[in-house]
């Protein structure tokens, strides 16, 4: 029986008996895994004394640094807490305040965004990469005097691993609290289909803040496996850098893939490294998964489904011949539970369907999150006990087939996902009504290609302000992918039956032809 | 077709995002988070179908075209 269930445990472990592996390269930096974990132990020295909420936030792009602060953060006993880059620094502000963090954790990016403003909420004790500029009062990583002992400290299977921050109705996004034993009962499930070994070099292109890194990293971390970073200008040429890197490992949002086609840069067996491939965040539409499986001819392919509050992953289906389809939809299907869950679709009652019937996933599981830091109404909503079991409502839709595969087919709720960014429209909803002063704006998601939105769209009757200045005022409190990319002036709104805004008259305005139409081409958003 | 100068697109990009449009021709655009991935993919397309620049080779070394004065050079190479 495992004592120490520390989320830095198994990387110390690989550190200890394979110190020159690899463990990451970003550009033209990589290190070591006993040299991370010398790093680690540094940073986690100078935590160590510092902690009380035992929350330690971590301020950073994809870089070594951004994943030294990770790991140290764990190693010191703490639950780190990735903040996300692209909020806006009233929001930065807002969950500084609620997080009550020990310390914050900043690489050369983050640290560019701790203006004097941001700083007077910030904890008292910062750390910064050796190649940050200097923030006052921080301590660069290089002057930390102390080091950790090598085994990270001891915590129980309850004590949190990470809070990550996804979006909420209310207005402000909720931060998803993981226990270190439910992330591990979900590494020990993954590893058992992903097959890792220390030879596979996984490339990591989402940032910290989604949990998808959450994956890739701890599982790297397990098995020795080597992590490639993405910058974001290896993103605009994802198959460049799989070339280039030799990467055997893969996993992203199918976006990245639709940008590579459209961009006419998926050619038949340009990926012969590949040996795996994993898709998730968003549906994974079978134009996708055939280009992708002829440009990666020797690369399983899996679609993979799971929220946020479940740890990651729960549920997942591998490209077979021929494919498991979801009919109505031409995507792949999300497959079969992991073993340790259980799945129920409910009716609007909450009673359980029979299979072929679509109502809402329900997920019952000890890899369930704790719930959301600091809202337990919100918990309390998502999270019901029946009958002694804890399930997790997860507001998507899907029925079980009568072979038990389960298809997913959308959301309860006026949640979307657009590249992997979980987005709630009554969130963004509330921005454009404060903005606009008025309760008579909504937003939708429009256009849609392959079922899957690709922008938002706003409608209000504001006549004070133009739709440059609505927007710019929004972007200062909502990071730039949840501000609509149109805002359409209207001298009213339309009524549904219950009085309501009526957003499905609104989308058919949208798909009307005679529309002026907020084009997706890049063409047009560059002007 | 008209096309506007390079180093515009990148300044009219970043007032998009609400980020300060001024920017050093040497600063690193992409690999310092100053824009993310989307817009370098939007900046891609806009290379290729606008300025004419060829990004078809699979290899194409994606690394030089993180300043403004490294996409200039790329574009008058291809003008």
């Amino acid at each position: 029986m495992r004592k120490n269930f520390n989320i830095a445990v198994d990387f110390s472990e690989i550190a200890r008996k394979n110190p020159e592996k690899l463990a990451i390269k970003a550009g033209k930096f990589e290190i070591s895994f006993g040299d991370l974990a010398v790093l680690a132990r540094k940073i986690a020295s100078a935590l160590q004394p510092n902690l009380n909420t035992k929350r330690v936030g971590i301020l950073g792009s994809r870089s070594i640094p951004a994943y030294a602060g990770i790991l140290g953060a764990a190693w010191a006993g703490a639950t780190y807490v990735p903040l996300n880059m692209k909020w806006p620094a009233e929001r930065l502000i807002t969950l500084l305040n609620d997080l009550e963090l020990d310390a914050l954790i900043v690489d050369a990016s983050g640290a560019k965004l701790l203006t004097p403003e941001v700083l007077e909420h910030a904890p008292e004790l910062i750390l910064r990469s050796d190649d940050a500029a200097e923030v006052p009062g921080s301590i660069a990583f290089s002057e930390i005097p102390g080091v950790a002992p090598e085994t990270p400290a001891v915590l129980t299977e309850d004590e949190l691993g990470y809070i990550v921050f996804t979006s909420g109705s209310t207005g402000m996004p909720k931060g998803v609290m993981v226990s270190c034993g439910s992330l591990k009962r979900y590494l020990d499930e993954t590893e058992k289909w992903m097959g890792l070994t220390q030879a596979d070099r996984i490339a990591e292109a989402h940032d910290i803040t989604f949990d998808l890194s959450i994956h890739n990293m701890f599982l790297a971390w397990r098995e020795g496996s080597s992590l490639h970073l993405m910058t974001a200008l290896d993103m605009m040429a994802p198959q460049a850098f799989i070339r280039k890197h030799d990467i055997t490992v893969w996993m992203s949002v199918p976006t990245i893939v639709n940008n590579m086609r459209r961009a006419n840069k998926l050619s038949g067996g340009l990926l012969p490294t590949l040996r795996l491939s994993i898709f998730c965040g968003e549906p994974l539409a079978m134009p996708t998964v055939d280009a992708w499986a002829s440009a990666a001819p020797n690369s399983t392919i899996e679609n993979i489904y799971g929220p946020t509050e479940c740890t990651v992953v729960c549920t997942r289906q591998r490209l077979t011949n021929p494919p498991l389809i979801t009919p109505k939809r031409g995507i792949l299907a999300i497959g079969q539970a992991y073993e340790n869950f259980e799945i129920a679709i409910c009716g609007e009652d909450g009673a359980p369907l029979p299979d072929g019937e679509t109502g809402e996933i329900a997920l019952a599981s000890p890899q369930l999150s704790n719930g959301y830091f600091k809202a337990p109404e919100q918990t309390d909503k998502a999270f019901r006990m029946i009958d002694g079991k804890r399930w997790y409502y997860t507001g998507d839709l899907g029925y079980r087939d009568e072979n038990g595969i389960l298809h997913h087919m959308g959301r309860t709720d006026n949640q979307v996902k657009m590249k992997g960014n979980r987005i709630e429209l009554e969130e963004v909803e509330t921005h454009l009504r404060r903005v606009c002063n008025t309760e008579l704006a909504t937003v939708v998601a429009w256009p849609f290609i392959d079922g899957t939105p690709q922008g938002l769209v706003g409608f209000t009757t504001a006549k004070d302000k133009d739709e440059a200045t609505i927007r710019k005022e929004m972007m200062a409190t909502l990071p730039e992918y949840m501000v609509p990319s149109r805002i359409l002036l209207r001298d009213e709104m339309p009524r549904n039956i219950n009085d309501k805004i009526d957003r499905k008259a609104l989308l058919a305005e949208l798909n009307a032809p005679t529309m002026e139409t907020p084009s997706a081409e890049p063409e047009k958003v560059l002007v | 077709m008209s096309t506007k100068p390079i180093n515009e697109v990148v300044i009219s990009m970043l007032a998009d995002r609400g980020k300060p449009a001024e920017i050093d021709s040497n600063e690193a655009i992409f690999t310092s988070g100053l824009l993310d991935s989307l817009a370098a993919t939007e900046l891609m397309m806009a290379l290729e179908s606008e300025y004419g620049v060829d990004l078809a080779d699979a290899d194409f070394d994606i690394s030089q075209l993180d300043t403004i004065a490294e996409l200039e050079t790329l574009v008058s190479a291809a003008a």
